[in-house]
Parts: structure tokens; C-alpha cells; sequence
């Protein structure tokens, strides 16, 4: 069974971008529940690598939800219960073996309102990389936080304030601070739940250059609202409606020739 | 926070009605809602009003006990005194020679030789040297001088002798000098002077006669009887005469109390409220514990207090009227209170901490030790200080394990018998001669309530100090 699905997906999703290397991540028959209710409905999906994924859908229909699978932040939730197989390069993340702990140091996540803690900018962006001890001196540290503030695009603004309160910057500028800390881990994944809700059409447009940015070393998965963001930065387009994985396929396809008269309605508009 | 729920303003209910019933309704709500705020003005003015004459009471008879009299007066420690059989005399020889024998004696011996005398045995010199001070001849027998004598020794503390037999155990190099002490003047005379007995007051019923009350105005007028801070209030031992009764015993006894409290309760208190508020699953186990201490927060102090009894002194067998026992009592009782806040502190804290510290890779003893305990402190700390302030005013369950006895000695350490503060305050205002004692009882909440607005305004100066925007 699983099989089939895999070879069905496959085919259904040709890898047609020059830089995919082959699939991220991969899920097959995830159920979720919330204690009774299914938020989740036996959804299979292809995450690629170097890649933008976006999952639209209206509201309620399960893509926060799905998201958080993919790092196992459900776990956090006591009465959320996963079944199903998510694979992150052929290893089974729910398997008994994984740390959770560890797997979200390689599956980053960045939540949709920004949530910088209460501490300095630099303190901020240094905490992943000091509780994974992935550097050995303060040099080091201060490497990865220059590198990991200028992918998203906020080093100039912020060179100079490094130790004021990450609290203090403006809306836009904590989402940027928050990719920044998910980005100085080195994710393999970055999971996005619509990172620009909040932001005004300067600072969304500014995140969409880093997304694209972001691309060339990360495999990221955007959860979005707007169709013009999702048109404009992914690749690749998942579709959910009411727990179900409606249509995925190519965003350029997507937008123009769904498959599905449910993903037509709702991307003309006619619901959700 | 960042929660920033939009309170929506509830649509008036009139919009719903029909048109032409809307002028009445907003008529009777408008008058509702003045009515309301009328009455929640009368709430606070009773409040304002009531606190208001406790303090004026508490602080006007407080003054009173707060401030002392006294005279000094040169007093000899007479080596008559001690010498009783001549022995002294015939060992040492007289005068100069007997005190320069004396200070060649070691510090043993010499403390040997003041010890002999009963303290009452001070109670003529005492006298003397007062009734000298004033210019009455102590010798003089006749009727007429008598009187005098009756009248101005009707001033003299009756604890004086005491004072001056310890003052020479402490320092026994002081035989045979002259020393200007600091005499003790009875409770009377300050009630005179406080205005709380008069000479309106009939004779029959005071111990002051009309002869001693026209000798302390005359003292007071010439400055033989001086006005001070009563600084003893705080120094000085129980003692059974208000004029130099002290909260010492008391002050350490809560201080250890306090002590335990912080030592015990807290860590405890603390560590279950991160452990129910962070780990815990959400089930009916957790649900029947967390019902149970909300319980425990509203039981009685005097069932903590019965609860100790049979706990820590009759089971565990741990000495009565100790700070020991009363720390854990007191600790008991203060845990809910513990519990409850920090709780509150910990849920204070907006769940996007926790997802932010988990999303980049913490556990959860990282998110929680890292992030949401820092952000929760000030709250912690805001409710162990109030529930610290609510220990130390508890008196009942201190009265049920015996920490209201009369302590000679200064306790040293947790173990030994102690009082409390409050305990000492309700012993005072039981006491026979109420008028006698209200003044220092009142000083003395005075110095309770000082504590507690302390350690009130320690909790809000953290809370402001430390409270974070997020
Ligand atoms: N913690 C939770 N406990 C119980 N039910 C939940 C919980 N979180 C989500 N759900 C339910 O799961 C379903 C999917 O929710 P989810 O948050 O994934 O939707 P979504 O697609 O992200 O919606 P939106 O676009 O509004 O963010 C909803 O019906 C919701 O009520
Ligand atoms: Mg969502």
C-alpha cells in the first residue's frame, strides 16, 4: 500500500525543478487527531528539497496542523495523537529512536505571529546554536549570527543594536528576527505557518525575497492565506480542504489548471 | 502580553428590540449603571473609612508605646551589698584595698563574688539612690518624710532591682563604682504622663496617689524625667511589667519561622507548580490535586495548627513552642499560597515562549528553565513574599502548638522555645492590666504591621522592577 502511494506520487509530481535533489521529506497516510475529532484525513505528500511548498486552504481545514507534524511540534499538544509514516531523508520521525528535541534542530519552524524572546537580538538568534553547542567559541557564535541576520535581510538594521531587546523591533523586523533564529540552527527544513499575517506589504514582500532567498539551501514549507504569496514563492502547491490533501501539484499548474473543481472554486474565490 | 483579544463592545441589546422601545431601555440603564457606580463608591468608602479608624487607633496608642521615660541616676554598687557576713571585709580589707584586691581577682572569681546577692537584695539601694536623686533622705523615718518616700518610690518600676543585679552579672567589673544608669519607671507613670490616668481618675482606683502625680509633674517640669525612642521595645525579653517588655523573642522566633518557610515552602511549592503547570498531563488525577489545592488555600489556620500538633509534636516528637514546629506549620499553610501564584506566574507567561524555545530545538526543561521560569519570577516571587506576609501574621495555629508561652531565654537556634510576633501581641492584649498594656500592645502592630508593609512593598517594587513586556 505504502509502496503504491509512493510510486503514485511520484509519477503525479514529476520533479521538474533543475535544483530538487530528490524528496525532503516525505509523508504517507499521516492521520491527526485531536482527542476524537480527525483534523487530519490519511493525507500523503512530498516535501522536495530546495524547494518552496506552499499549503493553502481555508481556514480550519487542518494546515497548521499538518505543519506541526513535520517537527513534531504536536507533540506539545497532551490530546493530539499522529499516526501514519513522515519520513525526513528516509528516517522515520516519529520512530521510537528520534529525539524530537533534536529533530526540530534540523526541521526549524517559524510560527505566525512573531514570538522573539524577551532578550537581547543577539541572545535571541545565539540560543539554538548555544543549547545544540554548535560552536565553540564566542568568534564562532558571532559568525553565525552576522550570517544568520544577513540571509534574513535585518544585519544592517540591527548591527548596531545587537543587545537591545528583540521585543523592541517593529512587527516585520521580529518575524525577519525570528527566521533569523530559526535560519542559525542550520535547519534542513524551514517550516513557515504564515510568517506574514502580520506584516504590511513591505515587510511580506521583504520575507517573500528571503523565502526566495532561503531556497537555495533549505527545503521550506510556507503555510499561506493569500494566493498571490503562494503564487509568487513556491514551486510546489498542496491544496487542503476539510483534513483532506485535495490537489498538490506544481504551483504554476495550480493557479491555472487544477485538477480538482474544489481547488478552482477556492483559488477563484467561490469559498473559504 | 501579546494576546491582544479585541473586547468587543456587546451589542446593545436595545438594537435588537423593536424601534420604538429603545428610548425607555437606555433611560433605566444609564440610571442602572449610575446606581451601580453609586454603589461600588459607598463599597469603598466604607473600606476607606474602616481602615482608617484601625490605623488612627492602632497609630494614636501606638505613639504612646512607642516613645519611653526615664531618669538617670547614679547608683554604687555597694560592696555591702555583697558582702553580707563581713567574709569580703576580712579577706580583702576595706575600701580602696577591698576594690583593688577585687579587680585583681580573675574574671571567675569576680563574677563569683557579684553573684552572691539575690536580686531582690538590690531592692534597698535601689530605693535609696532613687530617693537620694530626688532629694528625699532615705534615712529619715519621720511620718512626714515617710509619706514622701511612699510617694516617690510609687514611681520606680518594680523590675528596676532586676536591671540593676543583671546590669553587674554582665560586667562584674562594675563593683563597688558608682554608674549612672538609666532607672526604669513604673507603667503608671507613663500612663499619667500618656493621659491615660488623670488625677480626675478617683484615687481609690489608681496606684498613683495624688502625692506621686504632682512629683511627676514636678520631675517632668525640672527634666529629671526625660522623654525617648523606646528602643527596648525591640531589644528587650518578655517581661511581666509593660514598661520594659521587648519583642525580642518574638522577633526571632518569626524570623526563623520565616526562615523555614522560605527554606520549605517555597522550593516545594515552586517546584510542584512548574511540575503541574508544565508537565503534568491534563487528566482527572491532576484535575482532583489541582481542586485540592485551591481547598487547602481556604482551610482554617487553626486545623494547620491542630494538624501540627499531631504531626510534628505528638508523632515526629519535636519540642513544643518551637520555631521548628511553627516553621512547619506556618510552611504547610503558606504552600497553597505558593502553589497558586506561581501557577498563575507560570500561565502568565504567552504559550508562544514555550513554542518559540521548542520550535528551534529545546526541550522542554530548556524551554521551561531557559525562558518561562525567568518570565515568571517576578510573579513567583510577588506570591511567596505575600504568602510569607501572611505567615507572619498568623497567630492562631501558633497558639494551638504553645508559642505564646513566656520565654526566659533568647532562643539561638530553630530548636529552642521560642514565641512569635503575633502570638506575643495576642498574650499582650490578654493581659489583666489593659490600660497598662494597650499602649506597648499597640507599639507593637505597630512594628508587625512595619514588617509586613515591608515585605508588601518588596513585592511591588519586584513586580514593577522586573515586569516584562512581551
Ligand atoms: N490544540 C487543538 N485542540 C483541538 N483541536 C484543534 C487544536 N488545534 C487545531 N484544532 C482543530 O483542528 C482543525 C485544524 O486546525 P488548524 O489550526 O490546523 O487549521 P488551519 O488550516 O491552520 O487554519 P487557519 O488557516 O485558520 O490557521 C480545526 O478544526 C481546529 O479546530
Ligand atoms: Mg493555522
Amino acid at each position: 500500500m505504502t509502496d503504491m502511494t509512493t510510486t503514485a506520487a511520484a509519477a503525479a509530481a514529476p520533479a521538474t525543478d533543475p535544483n530538487a535533489v530528490g524528496y525532503k521529506m516525505t509523508a504517507r497516510n499521516v492521520d491527526v487527531y485531536y482527542g476524537e475529532t480527525r483534523a487530519i484525513k490519511d493525507v500523503s505528500i512530498d516535501i522536495l528539497d530546495r524547494t518552496v511548498t506552499a499549503f493553502i486552504g481555508p481556514s480550519g481545514c487542518g494546515k497548521s496542523t499538518f505543519l506541526r507534524c513535520l517537527n513534531r511540534m504536536n507533540d506539545t499538544i497532551d490530546i493530539c495523537r499522529v499516526t501514519g509514516e513522515i519520513k525526513l531523508d528516509g528516517g522515520d520521525i516519529y520512530d521510537r529512536s528520534v529525539d524530537p528535541v533534536q529533530l526540530r534542530a534540523r526541521v526549524g519552524m517559524v510560527f505566525q505571529k512573531p514570538n522573539p524572546f524577551p532578550k537581547s537580538i543577539y541572545d535571541n538568534v545565539a540560543y539554538g546554536p548555544r543549547i545544540h553547542g554548535l560552536t565553540r567559541n564566542k568568534a564562532d557564535l558571532d559568525e553565525i549570527i552576522e550570517m544568520s541576520l544577513r540571509r534574513a535581510a535585518m544585519w544592517d538594521e540591527v548591527k548596531d543594536r545587537l543587545d537591545e531587546p528583540g521585543t523592541g523591533l517593529s512587527g516585520g523586523q521580529q518575524q525577519r528576527l525570528c527566521i533569523a533564529r530559526a535560519i542559525a540552527t542550520s535547519p534542513e527544513v524551514l517550516l513557515m505557518d504564515e510568517p506574514a499575517s502580520a506584516l504590511d506589504p513591505i515587510a511580506t514582500s521583504k520575507i517573500e525575497e528571503l523565502i526566495d532567498e532561503l531556497r537555495q539551501n533549505f527545503s521550506i514549507v510556507i503555510v499561506t492565506h493569500s494566493m498571490q504569496q503562494a503564487a509568487r514563492v513556491s514551486q510546489k502547491t498542496a491544496f487542503f480542504h476539510l483534513g483532506n490533501l485535495v490537489e498538490f501539484d506544481d504551483t504554476s499548474k495550480i493557479f491555472t489548471n487544477p485538477s480538482e473543481e474544489r481547488t478552482q472554486d477556492y483559488i477563484s474565490g467561490r469559498f473559504g | 502580553m501579546t494576546d491582544t483579544t479585541d473586547t468587543q463592545t456587546a451589542v446593545p441589546a436595545a438594537a435588537k428590540g423593536p424601534k420604538s422601545k429603545q428610548d425607555i431601555g437606555i433611560g433605566r440603564r444609564r440610571f442602572a449603571e449610575w446606581r451601580l457606580k453609586m454603589y461600588g463608591l459607598f463599597a469603598i468608602a466604607v473600606a476607606v473609612g474602616a481602615l482608617a479608624v484601625l490605623l488612627y487607633s492602632i497609630v494614636s496608642q501606638g505613639a504612646k508605646g512607642l516613645s519611653t521615660i526615664d531618669a538617670e541616676i547614679e547608683f554604687v554598687y555597694d560592696p555591702a551589698l555583697v558582702d553580707r557576713e563581713g567574709d569580703l571585709v576580712k579577706r580583702f580589707g576595706e575600701g580602696a584595698d577591698l576594690l583593688a584586691s577585687f579587680a585583681k581577682l580573675s574574671k571567675e572569681e569576680q563574677a563569683a563574688v557579684v553573684d552572691r546577692p539575690r536580686k531582690t537584695s538590690y531592692r534597698p539601694y535601689v530605693q535609696a539612690a532613687f530617693l537620694k536623686r530626688l532629694g528625699i533622705d532615705p534615712d529619715d523615718e519621720s511620718p512626714e518624710n515617710l509619706k514622701k518616700q511612699d510617694e516617690a518610690l510609687a514611681l520606680l518600676s518594680p523590675r528596676m532591682d532586676v536591671l540593676v543585679w543583671q546590669k553587674i552579672q554582665q560586667d562584674p567589673t562594675l563593683f563597688g563604682k558608682p554608674v549612672k544608669l538609666q532607672f526604669l519607671l513604673s507603667g503608671e507613670v507613663k500612663a499619667y504622663l500618656d493621659g491615660i490616668i488623670t488625677k480626675k481618675t478617683p484615687e481609690a482606683r489608681r496606684a498613683l496617689k495624688d502625692g506621686s502625680l504632682a512629683l511627676i509633674d514636678k520631675l517632668v517640669a525640672d527634666g529629671t524625667i526625660k522623654y525617648r525612642v523606646r528602643w527596648e521595645l525591640l531589644t528587650n525579653k518578655q517581661s511581666t511589667d509593660p514598661e520594659d517588655h521587648g519583642l525580642l523573642t518574638g522577633l526571632i522566633g518569626s524570623a526563623y519561622m520565616m526562615l523555614i518557610v522560605l527554606v520549605v515552602a517555597v522550593p516545594i511549592g515552586v517546584a510542584a507548580s512548574i511540575y503541574l503547570e508544565e508537565y503534568a498531563p491534563k487528566n482527572q488525577l491532576t484535575d482532583i490535586i489541582e481542586v485540592n489545592i485551591n481547598n487547602l488555600a481556604a482551610v482554617p489556620s487553626i486545623v494547620f495548627g491542630l494538624l501540627g500538633l499531631a504531626v510534628f509534636i505528638n508523632f515526629m516528637e519535636l519540642e513544643r513552642s518551637t520555631p521548628i514546629v511553627g516553621g512547619l506549620v506556618l510552611s504547610l499553610m503558606t504552600l497553597p499560597t505558593v502553589i497558586i501564584a506561581t501557577r498563575a506566574a507560570l500561565k502568565a507567561v504567552p504559550p508562544s515562549i514555550r513554542e518559540a524555545a521548542l520550535g528551534v530545538g529545546a526541550s522542554k526543561t530548556q524551554a521551561v528553565f531557559h525562558h518561562v521560569l525567568p518570565l515568571a519570577l517576578p510573579g513567583i516571587l510577588t506570591g511567596t513574599i505575600i504568602g510569607l506576609a501572611q505567615a507572619l501574621g498568623e497567630t492562631a495555629p501558633l497558639l494551638v502548638i504553645g508559642m505564646n508561652a513566656v520565654v526566659s531565654n533568647v532562643p539561638t537556634t530553630p530548636f529552642d522555645e521560642s514565641t512569635s510576633l503575633p502570638s506575643q501581641i495576642y498574650e499582650m492584649a490578654s493581659q489583666d492590666k489593659v490600660a497598662l498594656w494597650a499602649p506597648v500592645t499597640s507599639a507593637s502592630i505597630i512594628v508587625l504591621l512595619s514588617f509586613l508593609m515591608i515585605m508588601n512593598l518588596t513585592a511591588v517594587f519586584l513586580r514593577r522592577r522586573f515586569e516584562r513586556k512581551w
